[in-house]
């Protein structure tokens, strides 16, 4: 692996251009009300709580986490599906936050998505040929009598046979299903896609067909892609840079093989070290860390610091410096990390990273030196 | 060697449907010894989970065509009176489904559906029952294991539904347990939190489990031996170390090629060409044929049969060994 730092991402100001989406302390709050005749308002859900983001033209951005750490959110507030609760949103250059009407319809043009799971985003009562040329029944770009050819074409660029243009939905299997919703997505040309989930509904070996299908539409539309997804090899894999988000915020980001190699958030830590590696030695060579408990509710997220009630490294530290409170009660956690909440600041290594005791050890074994090739491997562990 | 705690000898297990006959299972062999972990990879409709069921007693005679032998400690499973059948079942083997949302009862509290399984099996008073049910949850990691027992499963977390259920599977210390993608539908870091469990309680339960997956990653860190499903059919089986370093058939290669690798710069994966076939379709001869670059005549006509390569490895695949190292050799399909 190469640890060539900052040749594409380098955090925060290599000049790439201007971004085509920035994302200025965006949030986005659900309310929680209560009573039956008068609501009343007793709580928000914080699902998106603060979040800065650049994506840059022609750029693939990850989005990593767990269920209900606000990435889905994030993806549909960029979309303007959902209205930004604060913060500002800028699309090509343009504020777009309020954007309304004829206006925000125009600029759907320009963005579109990709939904995770093949079988409920596409209308099972609809031909496939009808399902792709929606978006231009909307926005009328082609000409009626063009659509068909139009649609032909798109169903051929995503490796779908043209003349199954009359099927219908449950007549393709998953993978060809995630075809025909990418080809919609890119029957008027947008400059942005944002990929929810893309390939967790499918199969390994159709997995791979999919995530390669993207990366050439990529290269051939100049495409700019948001890819979300809780499987961080294949985020890592699709993704020129990568943001963690844990609990609304943005922990940690970088270009992926640093966040690899020098994760510096405990909490990229886990998630990395939580990952199966398809490898025996190498999984047998990682450092474990077994995060305790759940994600935290986003109705009241911890103070300070979010991940520090389930971070391995404030109570390692809090142990071994042996810090009481008034009390005398042992402390489990370093007081700053619940006092003060760190910001994402620049690490060696080139990423951004919001904590206040980074890791300063790798989670993964190194990668060996690409040697000759025939390594003969030790006779398997028997099991205890 | 010892005795096998569980011997699979050539299962069919074929539904007859509508369209056709559907060939789940068709023709596997496996066994697995006290204590050990076996990984059953597959994609989806390669038959990794029913074989499984049909171990379990869960597929019987009246809806599939069954034939084969699945002998447990020396006993014949499938031919068992059903009433004979429900006392193993949960007893000695005992299964974790994927979905934990779905397999707890959601009106029951969660401690009395633990408590029940122990009552099905045990002669003990129902107090003593939940007793036992609380201290399950309490091995599982459960905090406060007490008021726990007294919640409904909507109180629990999709990590905790999981672990209250490995409790439930575990509650009667079965001899073996299998864990059909017992993850699946988590999280990553509460999948390692789960894994970890199992592979504890496996020790402390001296118990041999069976973790059926379509993960490669979880097979990779927790299993000892491996059989790679295809199409109803065990395509490789062996260690982990020779499935993923030395593997030997065609499909086990696709697979380890077409997922991407974190930390490894991949310009391109590779995907597997084409779809998994149809159950009641299955090509003729080898099943993967129609997907597989290095087919030839003989793949398109004859059935591959398991063949050992070396002791405990074996492979279903017509390229003779030969061929296979010119085609590691030349196309350098594994990295080490």
């Amino acid at each position: 692996m190469s640890v060539e730092v900052n040749e594409r991402g380098v955090e925060p100001d290599t000049p790439r251009g201007e971004p085509l989406v920035k994302l200025i302390g965006i949030k986005k709050y659900f309310p929680i009300t209560q009573g039956i005749l008068i609501q009343h308002r007793i709580g928000n859900v914080h699902a998106v709580d603060g979040v800065d983001l650049e994506v840059y033209p022609g750029e693939t951005v990850g989005l990593v986490g767990e269920t209900g750490c606000g990435k889905s959110t994030l993806a549909r507030v960029v979309m303007r599906l959902y209205d930004a609760t604060e913060g500002q949103l800028l699309f090509d250059g343009q504020d777009i936050t309020h954007t309304r009407g004829k206006e925000l319809r125009e600029l759907r043009r320009d963005m579109q998505m990709v939904f995770q799971d093949p079988y409920a985003s596409l209308n099972p009562r609809s031909p496939v040929g009808a399902i792709i040329a929606e978006p231009f029944r909307l926005h009328k770009t082609v000409p009626k009598d063009k659509v068909k050819g139009e649609v032909q074409q798109l169903m051929e660029l995503v490796g779908l046979n043209p003349e199954h243009y009359n099927r219908y939905p449950h007549e393709f299997s998953g993978g060809q299903r995630q075809r025909i919703g990418v080809a919609r997505s890119l029957a008027l040309r947008p400059k942005l896609i944002v990929c929810d989930e893309p390939v967790s509904a499918l199969d390994v070996s159709v997995q791979a067909q999919i995530l390669n299908l993207l990366e050439d539409l990529q290269n051939e539309f100049k495409l700019t892609i948001l890819f979300i997804a809780h499987d961080l090899s294949v985020v890592q894999h699709v993704s020129d840079r990568v943001a963690v988000m844990y609990l609304g915020k943005i922990v940690e980001t970088g270009v992926g093989e640093v966040l690899y190699a020098q994760p510096r958030h405990p909490y990229t830590g886990a998630l990395l070290s939580a990952v199966p590696v398809p490898d025996p030695s190498k999984a047998r060579e990682k450092r474990r860390i077994i995060l305790e408990g759940d994600v935290p509710s986003p109705i009241d997220p911890p103070p300070g610091c979010r991940f520090h009630p389930r971070c391995p490294r404030t109570q390692a530290m809090a142990r071994e410096q042996g810090l009481k409170d008034d009390q005398g009660v042992a402390r489990r956690y370093v007081p700053r990390c619940y006092e003060e909440e760190p910001i994402l600041e620049l690490q060696p290594a080139g990423q951004l990273a919001a904590c206040h005791f980074p890791l300063d050890r790798p989670i993964m074994p190194a990668e060996p030196q690409p040697a000759a090739e025939a390594v003969v491997e030790p006779e398997p562990e028997s099991p205890a | 060697m010892p005795e096998p705690l569980l011997e699979v000898k050539d299962l069919h297990v074929h539904f007859p449907t509508d369209d056709g006959l559907v060939k789940a299972v068709d023709g596997i062999s496996y066994s697995i010894q006290p204590g050990e972990t076996l990984g059953i990879v597959g994609e989806s409709g390669s038959g990794k989970s029913v074989s499984s069921l049909t171990v379990m007693g869960l597929v019987t005679r009246k809806q599939a065509d069954i034939s084969g032998d699945v002998v447990f400690e020396g006993q014949e499973l499938l031919d068992l009176p059903a009433d004979e059948m429900r006392k193993i079942r949960g007893a000695k083997i005992s299964m974790i489904f994927q979905d934990p949302m779905t397999s707890l009862h959601p009106y029951y509290r969660v401690g009395d559906q633990i408590a029940e399984a122990i009552l099905q099996h045990r002669d003990v008073s129902k107090k003593e029952a939940f007793a036992q049910a609380v201290e399950m949850l309490d091995r599982v990691r459960i905090a406060q294991p007490k008021d726990r027992a007294r919640q409904y499963p909507h109180e629990f977390s999709g990590g905790m539904r999981q672990r209250a259920m490995i409790a439930m599977a575990l509650s009667l210390n079965p001899d073996l347990l299998i864990a059909d993608e017992p993850t699946t539908a988590l999280d990553v870091t509460v999948q390692a939190q789960i894994l970890e469990l199992i592979g504890t309680l496996k020790h402390e339960f001296n118990a041999a489990v069976i973790i059926i997956t379509h993960d490669l990653g979880v097979v990779a860190e927790h299993c000892d031996n491996i059989a790679v499903m295809y199409a109803g059919k065990i395509a490789e089986y062996g260690r982990t170390d020779d499935i993923y370093y030395r593997p030997h058939h065609p499909y086990t290669w696709g697979l380890l090629q077409s997922i991407p690798r974190l930390g490894e710069v991949t310009e391109r994966l590779t995907p597997i060409p084409g779809l998994p076939p149809s159950l009641i379709h299955v090509p003729s001869g080898c099943a993967f044929n129609p997907r597989c670059a290095y087919a030839f005549d003989r793949c398109r006509k004859d059935v591959p049969e398991l063949l050992p390569i070396d002791g405990h490895h074996a492979s279903a695949c017509h390229l003779s060994l030969a061929d296979k190292d010119r085609i590691l050799q030349e196309e350098v399909l594994v990295d080490r």
